[in-house]
């Protein structure tokens, strides 16, 4: 066994602080200087008191988020600026029970991709057939909700394609860091063209079995846009953390560093994790926001 | 002996219409909510098609199998009930111990309720009923259903005998934790980045919490299959770990606070953070580790 083996005692001796700057912003700001947009949207009315959605509320919501995203005002032109008529489109959703991608997001980006001009039988939606149905698409859509992740510090966006994987597993070891590899294979690199993270009810804290608990579910009636997966879940990240700190009343560490994120563009140049190099758009409903 | 034979097939047929599979008798109802006679079932390699990655924590408790189960009611949220038989007593204690959080239960040999959720262990199984949401209707139900399933277990199994060698003075019992993997040691205590206490699926760890006055002292007890398992764990720990200390057994840390280790047999014994040396060395004489154990 080498000396050289990092112990409690050096971590002792570096405040985390410190070990964590030396790791991550000033670097890489000046490495690699890219810049990335998050739009968030929030609405009151998004829930109803039984935590039911509405439709028309969501679809307002997803149409500022992609037309502020893309950059028009029209938003099926906006989701034309995504997809061709031409393409082979797939919804890589989120199945988790407890928290599934909701079945009224899924129909309205399917709404959406068929007024941009694709027809409804190129559309796919799957999350544990990913492998294999969505594979084949030219375009990928990926959607689900934000939420702590025992293995991976959060579930957000990048983790959402490792149902491309042959074996998903082999992802865990060290905090499923190298998460951002899922998106160099084939049937995933190149392909997504709009990535949502939805925080419509975040799970902020999980325990047992399934990592489930109701009492740290939340009403933040809001979702993330990006074209970038990493600044998406960065943006995710801050907002569970924020949560955490308003409710624990002080800093409870994840029980998984969500490393995963980081890793995502110091290791695979996926996107940008720097939360101070993400350009965070904020729409709509502000009371709570807790993040700025 | 037709008749028999009729009798035989009978009796195989109610056992297969009942849970065949599963290891004790689970009720098909409870206040009101119903469980239609199947369970989906998993073993240690497709754990992951079930919970996710979280199935890494219940094999590192070397987990035979877990039977997921559910019981619905019109109009109520669903209950999820989850079998795990962990294969030994020690680690469904030790699965127990890795999250404590709710109020004691009084079900089983150990147990906690929380936020919709029951959980506890007896004999070789660990047991979590789940709500996907909480109501006085469904802690009730889960409750009950607890306390049957318990009840349905014959036999109670023998936690870790390594909790008998800690001194009772000062010990936080709630926050024991059992171990055998660094994985599992590093979620609670991070200790180092790699395996210095030449872990197994064989070794087993108690980690406990002490108080003393404000201070919060850690005391570790290893114990290897073979005395040459031990003897490898104190060389690496001692290198990597006590570096200065090495040939004394203690070092006084970057935290100004002491680690002590001490080798018995094939037994490692560790106190972190002792608020002096003289208090490290104290808790590791104070530990009831027979002369038995030490030449076993």
């Amino acid at each position: 066994m080498s000396e050289l083996v990092l112990t409690r005692r050096d971590l002792l001796k570096a405040t985390a602080g410190a070990a964590v700057a030396a790791l991550t912003p000033e670097v890489l700001a000046q490495e690699r200087p890219k810049r990335a947009k998050v739009v968030l949207v929030r609405h009151k009315d998004v829930l109803d008191t039984q935590g039911k959605i509405h439709e028309n509320v969501l679809m307002e919501m997803l149409d500022a988020a992609v037309t502020e995203l893309v950059g028009v005002k029209n938003p099926i032109e906006a989701w034309k600026r995504l997809v061709k008529p031409s393409d082979l489109v797939g919804v890589k959703s989120n199945v988790w029970n407890p928290l599934p991608t909701p079945k009224e997001v899924e129909q309205a980006i399917r709404k959406r991709l068929m007024d941009a001009g694709v027809r409804e039988e190129n559309i796919r939606i799957d999350d544990r057939g990913a492998r294999s149905t969505l594979a084949p698409c030219t375009a990928l859509i990926n959607v689900r909700p934000v939420r702590t992740h025992w293995w991976s510090g959060i579930g957000g966006c990048i983790k959402n394609y490792i149902m491309f994987t042959e074996n998903p597993a082999s992802y865990h070891p060290d905090a499923c860091s190298s998460l951002a590899k899922v998106w160099e294979l084939p049937a995933v690199k190149g392909k997504t063209r709009l990535n949502i993270l939805l925080a419509l009810t975040p799970l902020f804290h999980g325990r047992g079995p399934h990592h489930w608990d109701p009492r740290y579910v939340w009403q933040y009636k809001g979702l993330f846009v990006s074209y970038d997966p990493v600044a998406v879940d960065a943006m995710g990240l801050r907002l569970i953390q924020a949560k955490r700190r308003q409710h624990f009343g002080e800093d409870v560490a994840l029980e998984t560093p969500p490393t995963h994120i980081r890793d995502a563009e110091v290791k695979y140049g996926l996107g940008v994790s720097d939360p101070r190099r993400i350009d965070l758009v904020k729409l709509g409903w502000k009371e709570d926001i807790l993040i700025s | 002996m037709w008749l028999l034979g009729c009798v035989i097939t009978l009796m195989m047929a109610n056992v297969q219409g009942q849970p065949s599979e599963l290891p004790f008798s689970v009720p098909r109802e409870v206040n009101g909510w119903q469980w239609h006679g199947k369970c989906d079932t998993y073993d240690s390699q497709t754990i992951f098609d079930y919970i996710d990655g979280i199935g890494e924590i219940y094999r590192a408790y070397n987990m035979r199998r877990v039977w997921a189960c559910r019981y619905e009611k019109a109009d109520s949220p669903t209950l999820t009930l989850d079998i795990f038989d962990m294969g030994t007593a020690e680690d469904a204690f030790g699965i127990f111990s890795f999250e404590r959080d709710g109020e004691d239960a009084g079900i089983g040999q150990g147990s906690d309720y929380g936020g919709g959720m029951l959980r506890f262990w007896k004999d070789r199984y660990f047991v979590v009923i789940t709500a996907q949401e909480e109501s006085n209707e469904a802690r009730n139900a889960i409750l009950q259903l607890g306390r049957q399933l318990a009840a349905g277990i014959p036999r109670t199994g023998k936690p870790p005998e390594l909790l008998q060698f800690l001194p009772a003075e000062g010990l936080q019992r709630e926050r024991i934790l059992f171990f055998r993997h660094p994985m599992i040691l590093n979620r609670h205590f991070f200790v180092a980045e790699k395996d210095i206490l030449n872990l197994s699926p064989k070794t087993e760890g108690v980690l406990a919490t002490y108080l003393s006055g404000k201070a919060k002292v850690r005391l570790m007890l290893v114990r290897y299959p073979a005395e040459a398992d031990a003897v490898r764990a104190w060389n690496t720990f001692s290198q990597a770990y006590l570096r200065e200390g090495r040939q004394k057994g203690v070092v006084q840390t970057e935290n100004k606070k002491w680690t002590a280790a001490r080798r018995q047999g094939r037994t490692l014994a560790i106190v972190f953070d002792a608020p002096s040396q003289r208090q490290a060395q104290q808790m590791l004489q104070s530990l009831r580790i027979t002369q038995q154990e030490v030449s076993r």
